[in-house]
């Protein structure tokens, strides 16, 4: 019996020290995702809380211009015109420097649907920059580049 | 009224610690982003006259980046340099130059972010532009800052 609790205290120990623990690596993913996901379901609020107040972008290849936050607001939100939305990325591999910033490098691919119907296709390369804020990864910059 | 002297005094003090903080942030910030900035500048300088020394230093062994030449990511500072360096060859830069650059500085860790224009002269003689929207990050390490990585985007204009 006490060998039991011993094993049965030793396990959930193991288990909560995980998930206690759980790394740098896998809450800035964590973070990406989210914001993935609300950029899909056109929830601006939510994209816009994983975000620094003055983050930057780099564009596909619609402009060779950085945008400010402001310039990629208006573009985000300019999504909600759009039927539909769907954003993947993949292959992903980060690095995290400090346990306070984070970089995410990965492949994408990028379909829109307009409301008359047409559909868009893009894919390409993005390169995602990080900073942990008062323990909350937050996105400063993300670059987006043509597959060559 | 000394209580009063007194009390003015501290304000005082406390307005001029407020202020000299202040224009020491702000210094200190921009002084990194200068710093940044002639890092890059002298890491194409040392590529230029072939003294990888001095640019390997300032590049870390994680190193990733995005280029034009290939489609996916080079991952570490020995493929990148085996592939970078023998590219070197096909050429020689008359000019390197960064338009529009901004960088954002977060504790030890900086993004450079600015549209190259360069101008490389190849072998055969034949003159070229270049340019891209470029990302390098930098992160400070045992007090040197590093590159640790940089995407050399397409830039859509005019480009064939």
């Amino acid at each position: 019996m006490k060998h039991f609790i011993l094993t049965a205290v030793l396990f959930l120990f193991v288990v909560l020290a995980g998930s206690t623990f759980a790394g740098d690596k896998e809450d800035v993913m964590a973070t990406l995702n989210s914001t993935i996901e609300a950029f899909n379901k056109h929830e601006f609020n939510a994209y816009f809380s994983n975000f620094v107040d003055d983050n930057t972008e780099f564009p596909y290849v619609v402009s060779p211009l950085r945008h400010d936050a402001a310039m990629w607001k208006n573009f985000i939100q300019g999504t909600a015109l759009l039927a539909y939305v769907n954003y993947h990325q993949q292959d992903s591999e980060v690095q995290v420097y400090n346990g306070n910033a984070a970089v995410i490098t990965g492949y994408y691919t990028f379909s829109w649907m307009e409301k008359g119907g047409q559909m868009n296709y893009q894919s390409g390369r993005a390169s995602m920059f990080f900073v942990k804020q008062d323990g909350k990864w937050l996105t400063v910059h993300m670059h987006f580049s043509k597959m060559f | 009224m000394k209580t009063l002297k007194n009390v003015s005094f501290y304000f005082f003090m406390v307005f001029l610690i407020g202020l000299s903080s202040s224009i020491f942030a702000q210094t200190s910030s921009s002084s990194v982003e200068n710093d940044i900035i002639a890092l890059t500048y002298k890491i194409w300088k040392a590529e230029n006259e072939n003294d990888m020394a001095t640019r390997n230093k300032y590049i870390s062994d994680d190193y990733t980046e995005f280029n034009s030449d290939y489609s996916t990511r080079i991952d570490g500072k020995t493929k990148n340099f085996k592939l970078s360096d023998a590219n070197i060859s096909g050429g020689k830069s008359l000019a390197d130059e960064m338009l529009n650059p901004k960088v954002q500085v977060f504790g030890d860790v900086a993004i450079l972010t600015y549209n190259f224009a360069g101008v490389i002269k190849k072998n055969d003689g034949e003159v070229v532009t270049s340019k891209a929207k470029s990302t390098r990050v930098y992160v400070k390490m045992n007090g040197d800052w590093k590159l640790v990585h940089a995407n050399f985007g397409f830039d859509s204009i005019n480009n064939n």
